[in-house]
């Protein structure tokens, strides 16, 4: 049980908090904790 | 690069130091966002100061994990200011690039070239970035003449291969410059550990170079030797999605060859493989185009439509149309451009404008 939660956490830490689409959403959570926004643009390919 | 570079654990530790937004500007529901911020092509990364709304740095194409970090610094340094000399430069230079005011930004980056000298550790991303900027701001020859002037002494890197890359893109046809760029490109290609999109991009724009100077038989050899290093490529690549770019982008280098055929078992593969994906299909009606092969092409638009939403089905109605052209059949032409003027008034006005106009005027023409 512990090796699957250790890992089930390692895999939640290595992810960056993406916020999907949603603008107003990151400009937002910027404004609150006094930080830049990194935008990544992309298309399907 | 989400799946990779994005997520690197180098990256990570700056998860506290930014708000992380991703864009998919094929997506409809960003067309306010792709409005306020164009971008000049994708994959762009942007760095927006939250109190003024607006970007303090841009970077467009790939970069490695350790590239990326730095930019991030960088971005924060534009944003919250702090550094001295060639770095506040830098800094400067980059707020006005992400405004777009190319020209100044450009100026700014050469001064910060300057100010840093041959050793500066940011010296390799501030030439690619006034690179870029002398590209995007049509300074056509002084991207050319910055770039075969700093890249022959540069690391050779993904960097490098990008600046070779744009100055060909710059270059006028028998140009000095071009024929520098061009021996370069030679050395970029063969480059290991540059990712393979930098590396075809490279392939490309060395073809291409060549058709501006109307060197067919260059263009072509070239051009075939790109199409073996993205089969190489796809042979390597260890799982479906990794194959991909290089399949998509080998179906550009076979209808150039004239070899529609050569890519068209790597592209029904993919479409095995990634059902759920329009992309295969749409590159597959665009080689039956090629081929002649119209009752195939159809039915592959047929299946991409399907499978595809947003501005990516809006534009597959125009080579549905165009398939139907081809094959002779207007009044089938005709209701496809209806059917896609109709579909892009569903979708927000400012993102789908460009290609109604295209349905638009095809139907006209089809008239």
């Amino acid at each position: 049980m512990i090796p699957h939660l250790m890992l089930l956490f390692a895999t939640v830490a290595l992810n960056l908090p993406w916020v999907d689409n949603d603008y107003g959403k990151a400009l937002a959570d910027a404004k609150a904790r006094h930080v830049p926004v990194f935008v990544e643009v992309w298309a399907p390919w | 690069m989400r799946a990779n570079v994005l997520n690197d654990p180098a990256l990570v530790k700056q998860a506290r130091q930014f708000a992380w937004l991703s864009i998919d500007s094929d997506n409809p529901v960003n067309a306010a966002f792709i409005e306020k911020f164009p971008s000049e092509g994708v994959p762009f990364f942007l760095v927006i100061d939250p109190a003024t709304n607006k970007p303090v740095l841009s970077w467009y194409g790939t970069a490695t994990a350790p590239q990326l970090g730095k930019l991030l610094e960088d971005g924060l340094r534009a944003a919250n200011g702090g550094g001295s000399g060639a770095d506040a430069l830098l800094a400067q230079a980059d707020k006005l690039n992400g405004q777009k005011d190319y020209a100044k930004a450009a100026a700014l980056y050469e001064q910060a070239l300057q100010a840093g000298g041959p050793h500066w550790p940011r010296r390799s991303r501030a030439i690619e970035s006034l690179v870029m900027a002398d590209l995007f701001g049509k300074n056509h020859a002084a991207c050319a003449a910055v770039a075969a002037r700093e890249a022959s002494a540069m690391t050779r890197d993904r960097s490098f291969v990008n600046i070779v890359d744009m100055g060909l893109q710059c270059a006028e046809a028998r140009s000095q410059e071009m024929a520098e760029l061009r021996q370069l490109a030679a050395e970029g290609v063969k480059l290991r550990g540059v990712g393979s999109d930098d590396i075809s991009g490279l392939y490309d724009d060395w073809a291409a170079s060549y058709r501006k100077d109307k060197d067919e038989a260059a263009d072509t050899r070239i051009t075939e030797e790109w199409a073996a290093y993205l089969k190489q490529a796809i042979a390597t690549a260890p799982t479906p999605e990794a194959r991909m770019s290089s399949v998509l982008t080998l179906t550009i280098a076979a209808v150039r060859m004239h070899k529609p055929e050569v890519a068209l078992p790597e592209v029904e593969r993919a479409e095995r493989d990634l059902p759920d994906d329009y992309n295969p299909p749409y590159r597959a009606a665009r080689l039956y185009i090629a081929m002649g092969r119209y009752d195939d092409a159809l039915a592959a638009c047929d299946r991409a439509i399907g499978k595809a939403s947003g501005l990516a089905k809006l534009r597959l109605y125009v080579t549905r149309g165009n398939v139907l052209q081809s094959k002779g059949d207007l009044e089938a032409a005709r209701q496809t451009y209806s059917d896609g003027l109709q579909y892009g008034r569903t979708l927000p006005e400012a993102a789908a404008a460009p290609t109604i106009k295209m349905l638009s005027e095809a139907l006209d023409k089809a008239k």
